[in-house]
């Protein structure tokens, strides 16, 4: 505890003699995305047991962030993709197997505060973001198939509608620039939003043909690991 | 901060405390259910043995890859979606089966057809002109057979005019009202059916939908015309029954290739006729860039030879020095 705050303080004595200026980044990054909520029983992950059974995924980020002092605007547009886990599809659904088209795709736009603070001679910077925005959610259609002599339905195709919904971002970042105009990106945040209602038409066929509409309710919160580079402009 | 920071604040952690309860996609599921085999005899032919038996397939229930197996009772049987069309040389009863298999299992739908030495026959027929609705003289008339099991036919339409086809086509060459008599026979066993029919004039007028003119330009035009490709009201033609202008139309040339062009026109202005023997002349004109028409061709069209071709809605005609007419013609009552 005593190393924690001996090392704090020495933070802010560092943070405390730099002189702040206006510093403009572009940063560009992959993405490790793993479906998580912290505020509630649900996500869409394949522990969940609805919904989508989305797997741990991936994607990438362009965002721009300009400040002035230290409390500056950002900006981002970010793609996650998440792959399905077919098997525990299956199970649910009663399925034999699932075939799947398409992708798992979110894709969001961002906007916000930034609380950016360098340090050591202006080489690291230390970002603190709250975004909000908008998410398009599109996940793929798939089909379920079943064993003829279990179902009147040998197989169900689910095509499910893309949603726009409300989404927010806190983030936070650090960079180091190893020379004047360039370095590297090292960046966690957490993604949410209300539980999303997404709509899905479905067809059956086999020795009955039904189809219908309904819908399915589900969280997309996640946390992001993002790598990347840096550009200061 | 202030009071709407606050309350932006609390409608946002609002807004999204909404959380409905999670729900995945809905089950959709039923117990899979036998096939159910079903069929129908939709035809016999002949009066008497041997009878060809048609047979419909109406299966229900299917998944997409069931088999069919059919036994006709009298030693034939065949696997297949469609049946054949079965000969039954005796007269009998005999026990039909069609069994329809597929993953979940058979199912057999049987039906018993008693064949007798003889089966009643029926008569029925009917017709339809070449001209659709119309019945205009020369009419060109199709008749379609209705009768069951009957193995000869005698028709009697009514102007002197006989056939023995099943569906014969006959052509009523003047207007007038008649009956037709059909006489299906077989095995001794007659029936007959009668229908009116009746037969009207020719078409009183027509239109001109289109008028094509395909001919060289050097041969009718001068150079200035035959050269400039300009688009433009600069032919027209006038059309003559029995001396008297009946039409005149505007065109609009095209030049089309180095040595000919067509002249397309369409108008819906109809043209009545009070004699066949009257030729329908067209003339073809010239505008000139000076105002003045110029005379480029001609062509005379035969409404008897139209009338004889039982009205065609296309005609095409030749004439001397490349000069081809193709008209597009709607006949009116």
């Amino acid at each position: 505890m005593e190393r924690l705050t001996i090392g704090f303080i020495s933070i802010l004595l560092l943070i405390g003699t730099t002189s702040f200026a206006q510093h403009n980044f572009i940063q560009i990054d992959g993405i490790y995305s793993q479906p998580r909520s912290l505020f509630t029983d649900g996500n869409f992950s394949d522990k969940n047991g609805l919904g989508i059974y989305a797997k741990n995924g991936g994607g990438f980020q362009f965002s721009a962030q300009s400040v002035p002092e230290i409390i500056g605007i950002s900006f981002a547009y970010q793609l996650n993709m998440f792959g399905m886990d077919k098997d525990k599809l299956s199970q649910q659904l009663n399925a034999s197997e699932i075939e799947k088209i398409g992708l798992n795709s979110i894709h969001n736009l961002f906007i916000g505060p930034v609380l950016q603070i360098p340090f050591l001679d202006d080489q690291f910077y230390w970002s603190l973001k709250a975004h909000g925005g908008i998410r398009f959610i599109s996940l793929s259609e798939f089909t379920a198939y079943y064993p003829a002599i279990y179902s009147r339905f040998t197989s169900v195709e689910y095509q499910i509608a893309t949603r726009a919904t409300a989404v927010y971002e806190f983030a936070t970042d650090i960079q180091y620039i190893f020379n004047s105009s360039a370095g590297i990106h090292l960046g966690l945040s957490y993604i949410g939003g209300a539980t999303n209602k997404i709509n899905y038409h479905y067809l059956t066929n086999g020795s009955k043909v039904i189809e219908g509409d309904d819908s399915i309710y589900q969280t997309f919160d996640y946390i992001n690991i993002k790598l990347g580079l840096s550009f200061k402009i | 901060m202030n009071k709407n920071g606050l309350l932006l604040i609390c409608c946002t952690l609002y807004f999204f405390s909404c959380q409905k309860e999670e729900i995945g996609f809905k089950k959709i599921y039923e117990p899979a259910v036998l096939p159910k085999s079903y069929f129908e005899i939709t035809t016999i032919e002949n009066c008497e043995p041997p009878y060809r038996v048609f047979f419909k397939n109406l299966p229900s229930d299917t998944l997409g890859n069931e088999t069919y197996y059919w036994d006709f009772g009298n030693g034939i049987s065949h696997y297949g979606k469609v049946p054949p069309v079965v000969s039954f040389a005796a007269a009998d009863s005999f026990l039909i089966q069609l069994t329809t298999t597929n993953e979940v299992g058979s199912h057999t739908y049987d039906t018993l057809l008693n064949l007798p030495d003889q089966l009643p026959i029926t008569s029925d027929f009917k017709f339809e002109s070449q001209y659709g609705a119309f019945y205009w003289e020369p009419c060109p008339v199709q008749f379609t057979n209705l009768s069951q099991r009957a193995k000869t036919y005698t028709w009697e339409f009514g102007d002197g005019g006989r056939s023995s086809e099943r569906d014969p086509i006959h052509v009523f060459e003047q207007k007038g009202e008649y009956t037709i008599t059909l006489f299906s026979e077989c095995g001794g066993q007659e029936e007959e059916s009668f229908l009116p029919i009746t037969i009207q004039g020719p078409p009183k007028r027509f239109t001109l939908s289109e008028v094509h003119l395909n001919f060289i330009p050097e041969k009718y035009m001068n150079d200035r015309d035959t050269t400039d490709g300009t688009l433009g009201n600069d032919l027209f033609f006038e059309a003559f029954i029995d001396g008297e202008n009946v039409l005149t139309g505007n065109v609009i040339r095209g030049v089309n290739g180095p040595k000919a062009y067509p002249v397309n026109w369409s108008s819906d202005e109809s043209i009545f006729i009070d004699d066949y023997n009257q030729p329908l002349l067209i003339r073809f004109f010239d505008d000139d860039f000076d105002g003045t028409p110029q005379f480029i061709a001609s062509t005379t069209i035969s409404l008897l030879d139209l009338q004889n071709k039982f009205y065609p809605s296309e005609y095409s005609q030749f004439d001397v020095d490349d000069l081809e007419v193709k008209l597009l013609i709607k006949w009116k009552d």
